[in-house]
């Protein structure tokens, strides 16, 4: 969708309802949101609007990369520890490696 | 086919005209080396062992060695890592395995040819099977049995390890290395050079119960196969029926247990088994023949004669430490649901009152008894031996060389029971558990005698004329035991029968004992004597089973179509068979007590197993997909980054190219004005 | 081939038409299924040409035969898509952002479409070697040589570009009703293709040099006949 052709007031909307579905454990959608509307909400001579729309952006933009940092803080300490933890961690795994410990 | 296809098509057809049809691209590239076999993983319940390749095949340099001093020199001068060393079978030691583990970074693989037949070959250890067996049996003070065991089949080998059998493949591959690698090493790395891939990527790792456990994963997304445990079937026959009247199994009888182990193992895919363990089972087979022919009834009815042939003992007495299991649970011979069934008797442990194994042999004038401890039962025995023979006959107490026995011992030191070898303090065997333990081994010889007047061209001092001896000497002191006196007959073991066995064991399964139990049409090479894996079973088993039910059943009747329609139970099976090995076209209809059992570890059948308790034969054999190896040319580091330079060159300066041209078309071409060009030129 | 060779020989062949492709194709959507319609029309002579060398059993073994006949369906299917192209411009025109160059000049169609042939016959042959050749190994264990990947690689890219500039004069030719440059694209494609069959021999050069002297010639030829001339040449590269 080109942002450029829609009205503020459905720019906000739309923002506004990704901020909310990204709650549902879905962080991409925060990554998005972020992302797409960076230069609506920074970039763009002010409008009324954009107040709200800037505040969305930095919050999808937080919840972002608290997420990311959690996930791979996660997927390091796996990685590392995945042959110590022996059946525990072949429980927690969906694909095990062939012919390593 | 294609005009564009055509050059590489064309490319290949054209060769093809040359050399003929579908030569590929990749057939000129790789070599094959069908005649090889490979080292595989296996695990138990802490360790992995064996060797693996890397995902997809590990590749390296040839590099043939004649010594020590060329591998030396190319773990120190060598320029192009990694390297595979071809060596000649001596120098596959524990000492170059080690130096090659240190040297991972510039060694990955190893290839192992046929040149002369070493001096010894074994890999097992010094102690073969040293875990299960009784403890203070071996080393420290006692003998050594396997004095020339690497230990090597028990090494976690980390690169792949492989065997070529033909001098051909050797030739390809010396050639090769001779053309392209073997001249100014400094320049190597420059060079395009002759190299080798080794496949063979193990699935499982770590150890049997990690295997298994990921085995049986329900979460998996791909569920994959690590490791099957390994396993087989024992055979069991009794001499005389052990039901009365063909109906009431008979409880509570003794028996005298002749057993003796049917199974090998090597580093590689390929085992032998010449004189461990085929000269034991053969010798078996003369026994139960034997005693048949002499003492055809049973002259009291709680005596029996059981003969045992145990699988997997190679890896930790698979086989006996689950016969064991089964006898205690009174589940022998058949699994009983209340620890009682109406058609065959159950057999504990506690009735076997003399057990007797018969341990691999080769030609000798002497024969040993192995034994614990002192007790009647074995003097007996001694005593019954030494008055049936003219072998020297010495019993050796105190020493328990490896042998199924060490199972029944563990579980109860006063188990009354020898082993017979022809050794006293270390095996006769220089080639314990590998590829040379061949027919040359125990210099076998086949006669192939069809008259049985003829068994007198075969030597007396041949491995033929000893195994009959040994077999002989034993059958006539059961006789003594079962019926109190010495036997005055004049039947002798048919030594041809002898001679027939070794050769269908050893070199052609197609021999005549296969045809007289009706065996059906099979391969011409040995079978292999390895146990292998638990769902898939050894082909030799039921033939073995077969032959011993033909030495110890008894003739019912002519032999017919009717003969095995009748109806079967669990406690006899009726099979059309010739009598003799000489008239091989009129048969006689067998009735045979015999049947075989699981030969699986108790470890994989009792939930909740310590697996690190040793008590039990944990082994697994890891699962793969494709155990192969391939030469081919790697090329030179100069010609690829000639490739990749002259790519790279063409597609930065055709970026720009087209830019240029691109901005200024305007210029370039004229615009034309709608075609006044000449129209017809 | 190993993974260094693979790019290498992928770069030299498809270097060249991918940069044509993202600079002069990718930015108009008309222009790239133009571009797939004619890899399609090239599939089809390709699916013709098996099938003829199928049904023919006598003439199985003599690989000139099939190439010739090869030749003579491609150039029927680029006889096709040239009139389909010429049919489809009213309705192109409507669609196209950037009518007025695309149909103004008829040259770029047939470049397009050229390409779009080039690509796919490239992709055809160099896909052959390289899923027969994948793995550690090169050339030259029991015959052939190292430059064999490479020659490969060459003859592709020759390819790729006699097929754009055939396109380029083949066009011009039927809207001209030129016989003769159209007998001249078909000839040369057969002598081209011809000459491949002199790699048996393993003397690349003999095969690689007249290819590419074929390509410069067909070039200018094409070059001229899209309206250029060596003054706009000089014009173009003195930046005049």
């Amino acid at each position: 969708m080109d942002l450029t052709k829609v009205p503020n007031e459905k720019k906000l909307n739309l923002c506004r309802t990704y901020f909310k579905i990204g709650f549902a454990l879905l962080p991409f959608i925060w990554t998005v949101n972020a992302i797409w509307f960076f230069n609506e909400a920074f970039r763009k001579p002010e409008y009324e609007e954009q107040k709200q729309i800037k505040k969305y952006v930095v919050y999808s933009a937080i919840g972002a990369i608290l997420w990311f940092t959690i996930l791979l803080s996660w997927l390091i300490t796996f990685q590392i520890n995945r042959v110590t933890w022996g059946e525990f961690a072949d429980n927690l795994s969906f694909i095990i490696p062939l012919g390593s410990p | 086919m294609l005009k564009r296809i055509y050059l590489p098509l064309l490319f290949f057809v054209i060769i093809a005209a040359k050399y003929g049809y579908a030569d590929r691209t990749k057939d000129k590239m790789y070599y094959f080396i069908t005649n090889s076999t490979g080292c595989y993983r296996r695990m138990n319940g802490t360790h992995q062992i064996g060797c693996t390749s890397k995902r997809g095949g590990s590749n390296g340099v040839i590099h043939y060695c004649e010594s020590e001093k060329d591998l030396d020199f190319i773990l120190e001068n060598g320029k192009a890592p990694p390297y595979i060393p071809v060596m000649p079978n001596n120098l596959l030691t524990l000492n170059i395995v080690n130096k090659l583990k240190k040297n991972i970074h510039t060694i990955s693989g190893l290839v192992i040819h046929n040149k002369n037949t070493p001096e010894y070959f074994t890999h097992d250890n010094q102690c073969p099977n040293i875990n299960s067996n009784l403890k203070n049996t071996c080393g420290d003070g006692n003998p050594i049995w396997n004095k020339h065991g690497t230990g090597l089949l028990f090494n976690n080998i980390p690169f792949p390890l492989f065997f070529i059998d033909s001098d051909e493949d050797v030739k390809k591959i010396k050639d090769c290395f001779q053309k392209f690698n073997n001249h100014s090493f400094e320049t190597q790395n420059e060079r395009t050079l002759c190299s080798l891939q080794l496949k063979s990527f193990m699935f499982g790792a770590t150890s049997t119960p990690t295997c298994q456990r990921r085995s049986n994963k329900q979460t998996n997304i791909i569920p994959v196969k690590f490791c099957d445990p390994l396993g087989d079937y024992n055979i069991w026959s009794s001499l005389y029926p052990v039901t009365d009247k063909d109906k009431n199994p008979i409880q509570n009888a003794s028996y005298i247990v002749i057993s003796a182990k049917m199974d090998t193992t090597s580093m590689f895919e390929k085992t032998a088994g010449a004189q461990s363990p085929i000269t034991g089972l053969v010798t078996l087979l003369g026994v139960s023949k034997y005693l048949k022919t002499i003492l055809p009834e049973n002259p009291t009815e709680d005596k029996n004669v059981l003969f045992l042939l145990f699988n997997g003992e190679t890896y930790d007495y698979i086989g006996s430490q689950r016969m064991l299991y089964d006898m205690k649970n009174g589940n022998f011979p058949v699994k009983n649901e209340n620890g009682e069934n109406d058609f065959l008797p159950v057999i504990r442990p506690e009735q076997i009152s003399l057990f007797i194994e018969i341990s691999p042999i080769k030609s000798s004038k002497n024969l040993y008894v192995h034994h614990l401890k002192d007790n009647e039962k074995i003097a007996g025995i001694v005593a019954k031996l030494q008055n049936a023979t003219i072998l020297n006959i010495y019993p050796v107490k105190g020493s328990l060389p490896p042998a199924s026995l060490h199972t029944f011992v563990k579980n109860d030191h006063n188990f009354p029971g020898a082993i017979l070898t022809d050794y006293e303090k270390t095996f006769s065997n220089n080639f314990y558990n590998s590829i040379y333990d061949n027919s040359s081994n125990i210099a076998y010889k086949y006669y192939n005698v069809t008259e049985i007047e003829n068994g007198k061209n075969i030597p007396k001092n041949s491995i033929q004329g000893y195994i009959v001896d040994v077999a002989t000497a034993l059958a006539k002191s059961v006789y003594q035991e079962l019926k109190g006196e010495i036997y005055r007959g004049d039947q002798k073991l048919d030594i041809v029968l002898i001679d027939e066995l070794l050769h269908c064991y050893l070199e052609n399964p197609n021999c005549r004992v296969h045809q007289v139990i009706s065996g059906p049409k099979l391969q011409k090479t040995p079978f292999s004597l390895y146990v292998g894996i638990d769902n898939h079973s050894n082909l030799l088993t039921p033939l073995v089973a077969m032959v011993l039910g033909w030495t110890t059943g008894d003739i019912s009747g002519e032999g017919n179509i009717n003969c095995t329609n009748i109806p079967k139970s669990y406690s006899h099976k009726f099979y059309n068979m010739s009598e003799s090995i000489y008239d091989l076209n009129s048969t006689k209809c067998f009735k045979v007590t015999l049947n075989q059992t699981e030969a699986i570890s108790p470890a994989f059948i009792i939930d909740d197993y310590d697996w690190s308790s040793g008590q039990y034969s944990t082994w697994s054999e890891s699962t793969w997909d494709d155990i192969s190896m391939r030469v081919f040319l790697k090329p030179s580091p100069a010609h690829e980054k000639l490739t990749i330079s002259i790519g790279s060159i063409s597609m930065i300066l055709s970026f720009a190219i087209v830019y240029f041209f691109k901005t200024r078309s305007h210029i370039l071409f004229i615009p034309s004005i709608p075609n006044e060009t000449p129209t017809e030129c | 081939m190993t993974v260094v060779e693979f790019f290498g020989c992928t770069f030299l062949a498809f270097g060249p038409p991918f940069a044509m492709f993202v600079l002069t194709i990718a930015h108009d959507p008309v222009r790239i299924i133009i571009l797939i319609a004619a890899a399609f029309f090239w599939l089809l002579s390709l699916l013709l040409s098996s099938m003829w060398w199928f049904i023919v059993i006598p003439l199985r073994k003599d690989l000139v035969f099939g190439v010739v006949f090869s030749v003579l369906f491609q150039e029927a299917f680029r006889f096709l898509i040239y009139k389909i192209l010429r049919r489809a411009e009213n309705g192109l025109k409507k669609i196209t952002d950037d009518s007025v160059t695309l149909i103004e000049n008829k040259h770029i169609l047939a470049y397009v479409s050229g390409l779009g042939f080039g690509i796919i016959s490239g992709a055809f042959s160099i896909i052959n070697v390289a899923a027969d050749a994948i793995g550690p190994g090169t050339m030259g264990l029991k015959s052939g040589t190292e430059m064999f990947f490479l020659t490969s690689a060459a003859t592709s890219l020759c390819f790729i570009l006699l097929h754009t500039f055939w396109s380029v004069i083949y066009f011009n030719a039927w809207d001209n009703n030129n016989r003769l440059q159209v007998g001249f694209v078909v000839i040369s494609h057969i002598i081209c293709s011809c000459l491949t069959l002199l790699n048996r021999y393993q003397v690349y050069s003999a095969s690689l040099i007249p290819l590419y002297a074929m390509v410069i010639l067909t070039g200018i030829i094409a070059f001229k006949t899209a309206g250029g001339s060596y003054s706009s040449f000089k014009n173009c590269i003195l930046f005049k």
